[in-house]
Parts: C-alpha cells; structure tokens; sequence
C-alpha cells in the first residue's frame, strides 16, 4: 500500500469468485436450456422457475441468480473453451494458471489497476487470494491451487494468500492505530530475521520459497500506509452469518480462525477490499478436507442440477450457500462507497451425458460442457447476455468462431468495466470477434 | 573403506543379513563427483525403468535439504528453545495452517503466519530474556556473544559471518543501554523469526 500512483484505479475493486468443477449453464442462460424442453435436455428448466431481467435478454434462474438484488447490473458472458478437462480448463482460464504465471490473470488486472507504480512489494495486498484451498482425492477433485508446482516462484506471483482471520486482520492498520509504533519495530525485526535468514534461503530455496516471499509480504504490510478509512471486522462478519450449511449455518463464532466456509471468504474479501488495499480479491469455493462440510465439495459432481452427490442438491447449495454470500457482498459493497466488479466463474458449464440414453439426462447425471459461462456484477455493467448456447449434447456456444478461446475476453471486458484505458488493459480481444461491449452500461 | 558384499545366493536369507552388511559410510563428501543420474545400474526399479533420471544434477551437495517447520513441530520446538512455551501459542494453529486429516500438505508460511511467528517469538524471548539477565547485562558491544548464543541455542548452529554482521547491525540499533531488557528482547525474537529456527 504505497502512495498514489500514476494511472491507478482508485475507489475501485474486483472479486473474482470461481466456483471449482463446472456448474450448469442453467443457472444463468435458463432461457437457453428450457428452450430445449423438447428433447428433454434442459437440466430442469421451465418457463416457472425462469426469470427475465427487465426488459433485457438475459434469463436467469429465479432461485438463485434470479434473485440477487444487483440482476440489473449483471451480465452474462458466453466463453469459447478449447478443452474440457479440468485441469486444462483451469489453466485456459488464465487466471489461476499458477504454472504460468506471464498469464496470472487476477495479479495482472491488480497491477494495471494500481497503475504504472505498481512495486510486487509494495502493493503486495493489491491482489489477494482469501481462504484455505486444500484438496483431496484424485484429478477430478484437484483444487486449483494444486495446480501450483512445488518449487514455483511464490515470491514472483505476489498473490497475497490469507487463509487464516487472524493474519487477514492484522494486515491492516487503522486509521490513528494504536499500535503504530509496535508495527515499525516489527517491521525493523523481521527485516532484521530476514537478513540472518538470507543465506539459508538462498541455499535452500525451493523448501522455503514460501518464507523468502512471507518476509518481503509482512515487511511491506507493516510499513504501509494506513488506509484513509476502516471498517472493522466486527462490522462486516455479522452481514455473513446465518448462511446456511449443510447440518446448521454459518455463525458468527464460526467467523474466526481458518477462513474455510464460503461465506467467511466473502467477508474476508470485503474485509480485504475495504482495509487492506486489494484490488482483486480472489475467492475459491469447493474444498474437501474432511471435516464434515459436504456442500463444499466441488462443482464437478457429474450430477443434474438437482442431483448433488449427496442430502443437497446442486441448486439448493446454490440457494442456500452460494447466493447468500454474494447478495451480501454486493449489496454492501454498493453502499460501501467502494465500486466492487464481482466476476462469478466455473470452468465450463454441463452437457448431457449421452449414454444415459433419451429422457434420462435431466437430473442423473451430466457432462463437461465445451463451453463457459461467467456473470460480472457491477455498476459498470448492464443486464444482458452474449453466451448463445446450443444445450443439446455437450453445451457449446452456438457460434464458437465467433468468440475468442478462453478467458481473455472475460478479463477485457472486466478491465473495461473499471476503467482500464485500452493503452492499460493488459487483456485484448482480436479483432472481429465477440467483445461483450454490450454489457457495458 | 572396505566394504562387504551381500550374499546373494540365497535371496531369501536377503532380508535377514542386510541389516548387517556394510552399507557404506554415509558421511557426505563436499568434494564428491556429482553422480551421473542415469549411469548408475544399481538404481533400476521394476520394469528397467532408472529411479534416478529425474534426479536434479544442478544442486550443489548439501543444498535444498530445508523445508518449512509445520506447526505441528513449531509446537515442540518452542519449547524446546525457549524453555517454555510462549503464550498464545496453542491457539495460533490456523495461522500456520494444518494438514487436513490422513493427508499431508508441504508446509508453507503466509505472511501472517510469519507475523505470528514473530509475536510468539517477542512472548517466548521477553521471558528468555527476564530469566537469563546476567547474559544480557551488557550492551550493543557485547551483541557477537549474544548473537552466538542466541544462533546455537535457536539455530543448533553457528552464525555465518553474514548472519552475525546483520545480527550486530541490528543489535546496535535497538539495544541502547547495557541490560536493556526490551532491545535484547528484540534481537532474541529477531533470531527466532529466522529461516535458522523455522526451517529444519
């Protein structure tokens, strides 16, 4: 958090929210899969639990997308993918390649938006990944961060990981904050620790890349700047409480220690926007570390929409897990004073799965789609839509040719959203293909 | 040094005598030739394929044997250093982060967590310090002694010069009289934050 820089994004942020596995298109383009109710592929769409928003062509799911406040500043974008396996997708994806990072899409946007001052050190909050993201089993259950090889330069991807409320909360300094002076001297010692530690960490770098990057992290953090306001912790996690999981809800005491639930990411990206200068907030959902959560199993459940691996349906973990944390985070950060784009993704949305044979698609079972879909919500955005999926077999879009492959344009249209000149934006669109301008307000 | 063959005519005794053929001394030799990853016959596993080939040959013997203690050992090693275990810490396991159960995940630290390592280790050194007074009464020119100390106690191992030069440097910065407890208290905790105590 240094001072002002040129060409910097100021009262402006991003989250990034990525839900693991591929969902179903349905969620956002119902209009689209209850058009084919006639060959019985529709994943559970109908005209009943289908919402139009105003007078545009973009047709959500009532229950969940449907719902949120911020519909009218929401669209939808249809997203050419160029593989359907996971870990390609996710790599496609651009921005959780963690093993390549010249394509790490969120720390680019975070630096652009800082602006030409932008020091890895110095804004070293500016993109922050929030939550723990532990994963088990084998390639179909992989979390992202998994991706990431054992030996790769954390210290050069500078995304700032908070997988703890309590290291989250110390990284901001109030305003008048009390223990100003205890922050300089522990600034003054780490740099010290860090100066006995550099020939171990030099000899030893790939076992302790992790520490080499923490040093530079919590020096800058602690040396920076207080922010001009601050928004207290205490303030923003009753917002987030009394979210619904499976066997109880998330409760204001669960709001501490290890941020794992969905919910306490979310407060924990608002914590992260409103305090510590974080210009791209990054939030996975979807982890499996067996300590009783089943809804946060990933996305990639092979099932209906109302099938679910489990007590809970795909759609109601939707309703009762995803879309109450995201209706929290934005309404409040559009009272917040702070222009937050939140951006909603999944690799890539579900075909039928063709040998379930005629009529036994719907809510069996499903495939990986060949094509993505992803929502941007904010004030920089009308409702609409430019996914035109054809949902018969492997969902694809209907005119693939006509869309970039992958997730290029998807960051383009965001770094449009938040005033990025073109000369800034690091992301294109080539030429004559689909730019989604049209959801731009 | 001379070695002894393993009996080979009788594969089943294998087992029952390797625990008592010389293996070879073990002691590392900083001079030794690297060894030739694939040109080893010793190291073939099943199916012919060489277990070495992947074998990094551009690490200098001895390097990259560190890793990130976990918490799980931080626990016990605190202690063991300090004499006692510094207040906070049996709560500050998800600052480190865990392993979820039956898996394991290569130990990492955050920021934050660093920071938490750095408060325990402000704790555990203002109680290291009250209790060894006669070894901090003096001032910044006595910080080589203290620094070496503090290196063998925290580290099981020397400073290098570097290490003792930015040990002194920050010595002379904070501690500004002799016996002051608050400024040794900070070089204390400055060593205990290093990569020579939260790496083994």
């Amino acid at each position: 958090m240094a001072g002002p820089s040129t060409g910097e994004i100021r009262g402006k942020a991003v989250c990034f929210v990525f839900l693991p596995g591929g969902w179903h298109g349905r969620f956002l383009t119902a209009d689209m899969h209850a058009a084919a109710g006639a060959d019985n592929l529709r994943f559970g769409a109908t005209a009943g639990n289908t919402a139009r928003v105003g007078a545009s062509n973009l047709y959500l799911d009532a229950a969940t997308f449907g719902s949120l406040t911020r519909r009218a500043n929401m669209g939808v974008l249809g997203i050419r993918t160029t593989t359907a396996d996971h870990p390609g997708a996710q790599i496609n994806m651009a921005g959780f390649s963690f093993a390549e990072l010249a394509d790490c899409a969120p720390r680019r946007l975070a630096a652009a938006m800082v602006g030409q001052a932008y020091d890895p050190l110095a804004h070293a909050n500016a993109c922050a990944l929030l939550g723990v993201h532990r994963s088990l089993g084998g390639s179909q259950r992989r979390s992202l961060i998994r991706e990431l090889p054992a030996d790769a330069p954390m210290r050069d991807l500078r995304i700032q990981q908070f997988s703890d409320l309590g290291n989250l909360l110390g990284a901001a300094a109030p305003v008048d904050d009390p223990n100003a002076a205890a922050r300089a001297a522990a600034a003054d010692d780490l740099d010290a620790a860090q100066r006995m530690s550099q020939p171990v960490l030099a000899r030893h770098a790939r076992g302790t890349t992790s520490l080499a990057g923490a040093y530079d992290s919590a020096i800058a953090s602690l040396r920076a700047e207080p922010m001009q306001t601050f928004t207290p912790y205490e303030d923003i996690a009753p917002a987030y409480s009394d979210i619904a999981i499976n066997g109880g809800a998330v409760r204001p005491a669960d709001l501490s220690g290890e941020i794992f639930h969905f919910a306490t990411k979310m407060a924990a990206a608002e914590f992260a926007i409103r305090n510590c200068g974080t210009k791209v907030a990054v939030v996975i959902d979807g982890e499996i570390d067996g300590r009783g959560d089943p809804e946060s199993l990933d996305w990639d459940t092979h099932q209906g929409i109302t099938g679910g691996g489990g007590a809970v349906s795909l759609q109601e973990r939707m309703v009762r897990r995803i879309i109450p944390a995201i209706e929290a985070f934005t309404t409040r950060m559009a009272a917040s004073g702070i222009d937050v784009t939140t951006v909603i993704a999944s690799e890539f949305t579900r075909g039928v799965d063709p040998t379930d044979g005629p009529g036994q698609g719907l809510a069996t079972s499903s495939i990986h789609g060949g094509a993505a879909v992803a929502a941007v919500i904010g004030s920089a955005f009308q409702a609409g839509t430019t996914a035109q999926l054809s949902v018969t077999g492997r969902t694809q879009l209907a005119n693939p040719d006509g869309y970039d492959a992958n997730w290029s344009p998807l960051y383009s249209l965001v770094a449009r959203g938040v005033g990025l000149s073109a000369a800034a934006n690091p992301f294109s669109v080539t030429a004559g293909r689909q730019d989604h301008a049209s959801l731009l307000a | 040094m001379r070695t002894r063959p393993c009996p080979r005519a009788l594969p089943w005794l294998l087992l029952v005598v390797v625990g008592a053929c010389d293996v070879g001394d073990h002691t590392l030799d900083p001079d030794a030739a690297p060894i030739e990853p694939t040109a080893d016959p010793r190291k073939v596993g099943l199916g012919g394929e060489s277990l070495v080939a992947d074998r990094p040959t551009d690490i200098a013997l001895g390097d990259e044997r560190l890793r990130i203690k976990p918490y799980g050992a931080l626990q016990g090693e605190y202690e063991r250093v300090l004499g006692a275990a510094p207040a906070g810490l049996a709560e500050a396991a998800s600052s480190f982060g865990t392993s979820p159960p039956r898996s394991f995940l290569e130990p990492s630290v955050e920021s934050g967590a660093l920071r938490t390592a750095h408060d325990l280790a402000l704790a555990g050194c203002d109680a290291y310090v009250a209790d060894r007074a006669a070894d901090f009464a003096g001032d910044a020119a006595d910080a080589a002694a203290v620094c070496d100390e503090l290196a063998a106690a925290f580290w099981s191992r020397p400073m290098l010069p570097e290490q003792r030069t930015a040990c002194l440097e920050f010595a002379a910065s904070v501690v500004t009289t002799a016996g002051d407890a608050a400024g040794w208290t900070r070089v204390c905790a400055a060593v205990l934050s290093s990569a020579g105590f939260l790496t083994y």
